[in-house]
């Protein structure tokens, strides 16, 4: 029987600017995650996915409409957040970043080193437990910030663009490892991205937003058997279909907006 | 530029080594030709003869122990009170509205000519020259502490937050460290803040320390005694400092410029 995860019902937001005028950025949008859901927002540059984001983690209120997590409004239970910038802690080293999860929660030493271990293993960090994160490389950041957000098990994650700026290779190794991740653990997770390679590969639905202000244009269920593997899961009859549709679409949206480049970095 | 060659780094040692010892020697000749007046300059052997009587007579020691007392809890008293204060009105709003333009407004006026008001209040003791040394040091650390509070990264403190910290933990776990540079950077400028807090403080009315040790000996023409003490405090300095280094290497291991 499938749960509700994460609720939005008719949100709308508009940002201040600093002129007094106001930015509107999301128009009536309405959207239902499942529990367990892989759910990929795309749209064009600037239309207001990472406001969304933000408006879902409760990290900023929205201007009318509501959000309920698990069915409950205001401040969510524990979430994971993976941002667009790198926001591991500096003075801490690997193990630290990806330990202060459990360590807010007072876990035992013992077992935060066990879950510690596990995780910096799985993503192949080993080795650089006590490296800090300016001795690490743009990808290896990336992983540590997903390691640390599973480390103290939270049951959704927000992704906001997690693999922007990575190489082809780094990104594939990642996006294979949140494949496994959500085998695994079977997360809520809601992602954002330009790269439509990604959100096909990785969702199990993906919701396409208009130019600014948002609003929801389509959406695309992807039933591509799991699990799955980023390098099968692209030469797909099926995938290909579906990316030329969303490609389509999203073309039309960004030509509209008038402006802003579409990513397609592969 | 860096001088990480140990090869460069003792050649520039020697050199500033001979261009110490060449500075002596031309200021030792020009006295001996009385190019300029040792009256007023005395000169370097003299100096060092008097810093070797100062030392073995077991003065120094006297002075230099009330000095750096007096130097070293102003540091303290004024670093504590600048994190605290600092901390408090960087982070809380109506606070900061309160007491922010009066602590600026203070500021404005210079603290070490109201050193004489301090030594009324406080005494020709140790606690006078405490207060006005903690009051420098004080305004350094406060000003950069609450500008380190100001410049935290908000998208730590949120992701932070996401994670479940409460109030405290944010505080212990992301904005002291990220301030902890900040901080350190007030003490840099505290240090010579406590000294110059410390020996105007004895300029002004003291029985013992080096600061009044320069001023008795200036009235007295005992200009080699005066160098005496200023060779102290510079040696005074360079241990804070050195002090100060340590802890950072310490503290900041996670900045790619410090290793
Ligand atoms: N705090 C803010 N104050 C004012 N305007 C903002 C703020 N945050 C975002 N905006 C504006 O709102 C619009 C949407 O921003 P948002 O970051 O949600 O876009 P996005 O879809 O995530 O873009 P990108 O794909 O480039 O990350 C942008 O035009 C941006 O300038
Ligand atoms: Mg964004």
């Amino acid at each position: 029987m499938q749960k509700e995860s994460i609720s939005v019902k008719d949100v709308s937001k508009t940002h201040a600017l600093k002129n007094n005028a106001g930015l509107n950025v999301l128009s009536h949008i309405s959207l239902s995650v499942q529990d367990q859901e892989f759910l990929t927002l795309v749209g064009p540059s600037g239309c207001g996915k990472s406001t969304l984001l933000s408006l879902m983690a409760g990290l900023s209120a929205a201007d009318s409409g509501e959000i309920r997590i698990h069915g409950r409004e205001g401040r969510a239970p524990v979430l994971g957040y993976i941002s667009q910038i790198d926001t591991l802690l500096p003075w801490l080293t690997v193990r630290g970043n990806v330990e202060i999860g459990l360590e807010l929660r007072r876990v035992s030493d013992r077992e935060k080193k066990s879950v510690s271990d596990r995780l910096i293993h799985q993503v192949g960090l080993g080795g650089f437990e006590n490296s800090y994160p300016f001795e690490l490389s743009g990808g290896m950041k990336k992983r540590a910030a997903v390691i640390r957000t599973l480390a103290y098990d939270p049951d959704i994650i927000f992704m906001d663009e997690p693999f922007v700026g990575l190489d082809v290779q780094t990104r594939d190794e990642l996006e294979e490892d949140i494949l496994k991740i959500w085998q695994d653990h079977r997360k809520t997770i809601v992602l954002v991205t330009h790269d439509l390679t990604e959100a096909i590969t990785l969702s199990d639905r993906v919701v396409l937003l208009t130019a600014r202000p948002a609003a929801i244009k389509s959406e695309y269920a992807v039933s591509l058997p799991r699990p799955r593997s980023v390098a099968e899961t692209r030469f797909s009859e099926e995938f290909i279909t579906l990316h030329r549709q969303i490609w389509q679409d999203l073309s039309a949206e960004v030509t509209r907006a008038g402006k802003g480049i579409l990513h397609e970095n592969r | 530029m860096k001088t990480d060659d140990p090869s460069i780094k003792a050649r520039s040692k020697t050199l500033m080594t001979a261009m110490i010892l060449s500075g002596l020697g031309l200021w030792e000749i020009l006295a001996e030709f009385k190019i300029i007046n040792p009256f007023y300059s005395s000169r370097p052997s003299v100096i060092f003869l008097d810093f070797y009587r100062f030392l073995m007579s077991g003065e120094l020691a006297q002075h230099l122990w009330i000095t750096l007392q007096e130097a070293l809890a102003g540091l303290f008293l004024g670093t504590v009170a600048g994190v605290i204060i600092g901390a408090v009105l960087g982070r809380v709003r109506w606070v900061a509205d309160i007491f922010g333009p009066i602590i600026t407004a203070l500021y404005g006026i210079p603290k070490l000519a109201l050193a004489p008001i301090f030594i009324l209040w406080f005494g020709l003791g140790m606690e006078s020259k405490i207060f006005i040394s903690a009051l420098l040091v004080f305004y350094l650390v406060f000003f950069s502490t609450f500008e380190g509070i100001r410049s935290v990264n908000s998208d730590m403190v949120s992701a932070i937050r996401l994670m479940g910290a409460g109030r405290f933990q944010i505080y212990q776990r992301v904005i002291l460290p990220s301030c902890v540079p900040w901080i350190l950077t007030g003490i840099r400028g505290g240090i010579g803040a406590s000294l110059l807090g410390a020996i105007v403080g004895e300029y002004m009315g003291a029985g013992a320390g080096l600061g009044w040790m320069v001023q008795y000996a200036t009235t007295t023409y005992q200009i080699e005694r005066v160098m005496s003490c200023l060779l102290v405090l510079l040696f005074m300095g360079l241990a804070f400092n050195k002090g100060l280094s340590f802890c950072e290497g310490r503290l900041l291991k996670w900045r790619p410029d410090h290793r």
